[in-house]
C-alpha cells in the first residue's frame, strides 16, 4: 500500500511539474510576470478578437517572439504590441507572442540576436531615449539595431491637478506662472521618460516666453508609478502630476469626492474621444514648432536583419495598417493608427531618427532634474 | 450560476497549483488566464479570476509546510512554523491548520471589502509616504524577533538583504548602483525576488541536505504545547481567537495600503504574533500560532488589496493590478464611482468572493491528507524534480532569463554559506522582500518635505506607528536578553 501511495505521489508530482512548465510557457507567451502598472502606461485590455488569416511569408509556421520594453502586460505598450502580432501573425502566417521583459532586457536581445525576423521588439520612445538619456550603454543606439515598419501611436499621455487647485488647462498654469513668479509649481513625473520630455519642454518654453523668473517657479518630483503619483496628488503633496488619460479620466467625473477629483490637460496631441486640450493648444512651443509628444510605437530589430524579410513585416504592416478592423482595434484603445505611408521602413527610419534628434536637442537645452528638483 | 461555480471551481485549483509551485504566483496565474477571458461575460470572468487569486493566495504553503519551500514570497513565514511541524510527522496537522487559517481571514476580509469599503479606502487616503515607510520599518522589526538570542547577526542580514535590494537602476536618477558594466542590461531592476527567495531557501536546503546524505528523518518532539498531539483537531484553534482576527485584519489593512505589498503583511503579522504571544519561545519551532498569524494575514489580503482597486481605481497588489485589465476589457472603469455605478459586479465580486474561499477550503481541506505523503517520498528522488521546477520557475520570472536561474543557483549557495557561518537567511530575505519599497517610501515623503527629517514626526498617525516600533524593538531586546541569560543558567 505504501509502495503504491509512493508511486501515485510521484505521478503527482511529475505532473506537477509538467503543469508548471506549461504554466511558464503560457507565462512567457503572455508575459506571466506580471508587474503593477507602471507610471505613463495606459492601462487597457487587448480586443478580444483576432482576425483570421492564412498567411504568406517567408516566416510561415515559425514561430515569432516578439519582445517590449516593458514589464507591464496591462499597459499600452503590451496591448498594442498584442493588438499589431495577432494581426501580423494572421496576416504573415507564423506564431506570434509577446513577451513583456522590460526595456534593457528588449535591447539586450536585439542587440545579440539574430536577423532572421523571428525576433522583434516593439516599443515606443524609450527604446532611443533611455540611451539619450544614460540609462542603458551607447550599443544600444538605433545605429546598433534596423528600424522597421512605425505600429501605432499613443497620444494620451497628459498632466493632471487636483481640481480644486484651479487649474483646467496648462494655459491656465502658464498664467498662474507669470502671475505669481517665482512661486512653487510642482510636477510629479519620471526620469528618462516621455514624462520627462514633455515637462523639459514645458519648462523651456516658460522661460523662454516668460522669463527665468516664471521658470524658477517649476519644480520636478520625480519617480514613481501613476498610482503613486495619485496619492502624491490627493496629499497635495505634487500640484501637477503626469499620466494616462485613461488612468486619470475616471478622476475627473461628476460625483467624485473633492479630494479625490482633479482635471486633466496638455495631453501630448489629439485624443481620439476625450476632450482634451493638448500642449500644442495650449501654445507650447520647441524651436519656434508647436510641441506634440505623442509616443510613437515601432518595429526594431537585430542589425543584420535580413532585407527580405523586413520587406515582408513592411508589406504586411501596410496591409495592416488599413484594414478598418485593425483601425477600429486601436480607436477602442483611443490609440491613433497610421497611414500606409507612414508605416513604410524609409519613412519609418525618417520619422524615428528625426524625432530622437529633436528629443536630444531638447535633453541638451534643458536642465538637468537635479537641478529642477531643489 | 452552476456554471460560475465550475469555472470558480477551476479558478481555484489552477490557482492553489500555480501557489504551490515554487516560483509561480497568483500573479502570474490570473495573466496567464486572463486572455481565456477575452470570451467571457464580467461575472464568468470575474468567478474564475477570484478564484485564480485566492487558490493562488492559498495554494503557497503547501511547500513552504512541506518541503520548507515558500510557493509564493507571501508564504515565507508560513515555513517557520510549518516545517518544522512537517519535521515531527505533523504535516497534515500543519497543512489544515494553515487552510482552515486561510479561509477564516479570507472570510474576514470579504467582511471588511462587503461592510467597511468606504471607510477602509478613506483610511488608506490618510496614508502618506510617511505613514508607508514606518510601516515598513514596523515590518523589519520582525528581523529583532526572529533573531533572538542572536540579535546582531539576524540586523546585519537584514540590513544586508536591504542593501542588496537596492541594486540596479536607481529610477529617481537612472543611475546604476552596485552593478557591474557586464550585468547592466540584466539587472535594470536588480534582483528579482522569486529566484533569491527559491534559492535561499530551496536550493540551500537542498546542498545541506545532500552533504548530509538526504536521510529525512521524522522528528517526534514533545513540547509543552503540542504535548504529543499529531492530528489536526478544532482545538488547535484554541485561544488563538484573536491572534486570528488581528493576522486577519492586519492582512486586510496592509491589502488596503497600494504598493505595500503582501510579503509585509504576513511578516508584520507574524511579528505581532510573536510579541503577544504567551509562548513566544515556541514560535519558530512548530507551532500552530505562528502558522495561524501567517496564512490568515496572507489571505486577508485578498479582500483588502481589492478595496483600494474598487474604491479608488488603485491595485492594492501586483496581482489586483493585473485584475484591472479583465474590468477595462468588458468596458468597466474602477474607481471612486465604481461600486455606485456597478452595483451588479459589485455584488458578484462579493459573492464570488465568497464561494472562491468556500471551495479554497473543500478543494484543499479534504484531499490534503494525500499531499501531505509528499514528505514521505524519498529525498534523492523528490530534490531533483523539485530543483527543477524551481530552475523552470525562476526561469519564468520575467518572461523566460537564464539570469535569473543563475540567480537562483546563485543565492542557493549564497544560504548554504550562510547556513555554515550561521547568518538568519529568513532575516536576509525579510530585508531584501521590504529594502525596496523601504527606499520608495522615504524618498517619497523627503522629497514632498524639501529633504527634512522632522516629516517623519510630523504626523499624528506616524508617531502612533513610531510608539509601536519602539515597543516591538524593546519587546525584542528584552527577550533576546532573557532567552540569552536562561541560556547562561543552563
Amino acid at each position: 500500500m505504501r509502495k503504491t501511495i509512493k508511486k501515485v505521489l510521484a505521478m503527482a508530482t511529475a505532473s506537477t511539474m509538467i503543469l508548471s512548465m506549461a504554466g511558464c510557457a503560457g507565462g512567457g507567451n503572455s508575459g506571466g510576470g506580471a508587474a503593477a502598472p507602471a507610471g505613463g502606461e495606459s492601462q487597457a485590455a487587448a480586443p478580444a478578437a483576432a482576425p483570421a488569416g492564412a498567411g504568406e511569408s517567408s516566416l510561415k509556421g515559425q514561430n515569432v517572439r516578439v519582445v517590449i520594453g516593458s514589464t507591464s502586460t496591462s499597459g499600452d505598450s503590451y496591448m498594442i504590441a498584442d493588438l499589431v502580432t495577432r494581426y501580423l501573425s494572421a496576416e504573415m502566417g507564423f506564431n506570434g507572442k509577446v513577451d513583456a521583459i522590460g526595456n534593457a532586457a528588449a535591447l539586450d536581445e536585439i542587440k545579440n540576436g539574430k536577423g532572421d525576423g523571428k525576433l522583434v521588439m516593439m516599443f515606443h520612445d524609450m527604446t532611443f531615449l533611455s540611451q539619450l538619456f544614460g540609462s542603458v550603454d551607447e550599443m544600444y543606439s538605433l545605429e546598433n539595431m534596423t528600424v522597421g515598419p512605425r505600429i501605432g501611436q499613443n497620444p494620451g499621455a497628459c498632466f493632471g491637478a487636483a481640481e480644486e487647485d484651479g487649474f483646467k488647462t496648462l494655459a491656465d498654469v502658464t498664467k498662474y506662472l507669470e502671475e505669481h513668479p517665482g512661486e512653487p509649481v510642482s510636477f510629479n513625473i519620471e526620469s528618462g521618460a516621455t514624462s520627462h520630455l514633455a515637462f523639459v519642454a514645458y519648462y523651456l518654453y516658460i522661460k523662454e516666453s516668460l522669463g527665468d523668473a516664471a521658470a524658477s517657479g517649476i519644480k520636478a518630483i520625480v519617480g514613481g508609478t501613476t498610482a503613486e503619483k495619485l496619492q502624491r496628488l490627493w496629499d497635495r503633496n505634487a500640484d501637477i502630476i503626469y499620466g494616462d488619460t485613461s488612468a486619470f479620466e475616471q478622476y475627473t467625473k461628476d460625483g467624485v469626492e473633492a479630494q479625490l477629483k482633479m482635471t486633466m490637460f496638455g495631453s501630448c496631441g489629439e485624443v481620439n474621444g476625450i476632450e482634451i486640450d493638448s500642449m500644442a493648444k495650449s501654445g507650447v512651443t520647441f524651436n519656434g514648432e508647436p510641441f506634440e509628444f505623442a509616443k510613437d510605437f515601432c518595429m526594431y530589430f537585430p542589425q543584420d536583419m535580413d532585407a527580405n524579410v523586413l520587406a515582408e513585416y513592411e508589406a504586411a504592416m501596410k496591409k495592416i495598417t488599413e484594414n478598418p478592423d485593425f483601425q477600429a482595434d486601436m480607436a477602442k484603445l483611443y490609440y491613433n493608427a497610421l497611414s500606409a505611408d507612414e508605416v513604410g521602413v524609409e519613412a519609418s527610419k525618417t520619422f524615428i531618427y528625426d524625432k530622437r534628434e529633436m528629443c536630444k536637442e531638447l535633453i541638451e537645452k534643458a536642465p538637468s532634474l537635479d537641478e529642477l528638483a531643489n | 450560476m452552476i456554471g460560475h461555480l465550475a469555472i470558480a471551481v477551476l479558478g481555484v485549483v489552477a490557482g492553489i497549483v500555480f501557489g504551490a509551485i515554487p516560483g509561480m504566483t497568483a500573479t502570474m496565474a490570473v495573466a496567464v488566464f486572463l486572455p481565456m477571458t477575452y470570451a467571457y461575460d464580467m461575472d464568468t470572468a470575474l468567478f474564475l479570476l477570484l478564484g485564480l487569486y485566492v487558490g493562488g493566495i492559498s495554494g503557497g504553503l503547501v511547500p513552504a509546510i512541506l518541503i520548507n519551500i515558500p510557493g509564493t514570497p507571501s508564504s515565507i513565514t508560513t515555513t517557520f512554523d510549518g516545517y518544522p511541524m512537517s519535521k515531527r510527522g505533523e504535516g497534515e496537522r500543519a497543512l489544515k491548520v494553515g487552510i482552515l487559517a486561510s479561509f477564516i481571514g479570507g472570510i474576514i476580509s470579504l467582511i471588511c471589502l462587503w461592510l467597511f469599503t468606504p471607510l477602509l479606502s478613506a483610511a488608506a487616503l490618510k496614508f502618506s509616504a510617511v505613514e508607508k515607510f514606518l510601516i515598513i520599518l514596523f515590518a523589519l522589526t520582525v528581523i529583532a524577533a526572529l533573531s533572538k538570542g542572536q540579535m546582531l547577526r539576524g540586523i546585519f542580514a537584514g540590513f544586508g538583504g536591504v542593501l542588496l535590494a537596492l541594486c540596479g537602476m536607481f529610477s529617481v536618477n537612472n543611475a546604476y548602483r552596485m552593478v557591474p558594466a557586464a550585468l547592466k542590461a540584466k539587472m535594470q531592476d536588480g534582483f528579482q525576488l522569486l529566484p533569491v527567495l527559491i534559492g535561499l531557501f530551496a536550493i540551500a536546503q537542498i546542498f545541506e541536505e545532500a552533504e548530509e546524505g538526504m536521510r529525512f528523518k521524522i522528528e517526534k518532539v514533545d513540547n509543552a504545547e503540542n504535548s504529543g498531539v499529531t492530528k489536526f483537531s478544532l482545538k488547535d484553534f484554541k485561544g488563538q481567537g484573536v491572534n486570528l482576527v488581528r493576522s486577519s485584519l492586519i492582512g486586510t489593512f496592509m491589502g488596503v495600503l497600494p504598493g505595500v505589498g503582501g510579503s509585509a503583511a504576513s511578516i508584520l503579522a507574524y511579528a505581532q504574533a510573536k510579541n503577544f504571544s504567551k509562548h513566544p519561545e515556541l514560535l519558530g519551532t512548530g507551532s500552530p500560532e505562528g502558522l495561524v498569524a501567517s496564512e490568515s494575514s496572507n489571505n486577508g489580503l485578498t479582500g483588502g488589496a481589492l478595496i483600494p482597486l474598487l474604491s479608488l481605481g488603485i491595485p492594492g497588489d501586483s496581482t489586483t493590478a493585473v485584475l484591472i485589465s479583465a474590468f477595462m476589457l468588458q468596458g468597466i472603469q474602477v474607481g471612486p464611482l465604481f461600486i455606485t455605478q456597478n452595483p451588479h459586479t459589485w455584488n458578484t465580486i462579493l459573492v464570488a468572493l465568497l464561494a472562491c474561499n468556500i471551495i479554497m477550503f473543500i478543494v484543499m481541506f479534504y484531499p490534503i491528507k494525500w499531499i501531505s505523503k509528499i514528505i514521505y517520498i524519498p529525498r534523492q528522488r523528490l530534490y531533483p524534480i523539485i530543483i527543477m521546477i524551481c530552475v523552470v520557475g525562476a526561469y519564468a520570472t520575467k518572461n523566460g532569463r537564464m539570469f535569473d536561474a543563475w540567480t537562483l543557483l546563485g543565492f542557493g549557495v549564497v544560504g548554504y554559506i550562510f547556513g555554515k557561518i550561521k547568518i538568519p537567511a529568513s532575516c536576509f530575505l525579510i530585508g531584501f522582500i521590504l529594502g525596496k519599497d523601504l527606499e520608495n517610501y522615504f524618498i517619497q515623503a523627503i522629497s514632498a518635505s524639501s529633504g527634512s527629517l522632522m516629516v517623519f514626526f510630523s504626523r499624528p498617525i506616524g508617531l502612533f506607528i513610531w510608539l509601536l516600533i519602539i515597543a516591538s524593538v524593546a519587546y525584542a531586546i528584552w527577550d533576546d536578553r532573557k532567552t540569552k541569560k536562561k541560556a547562561a543558567v543552563n
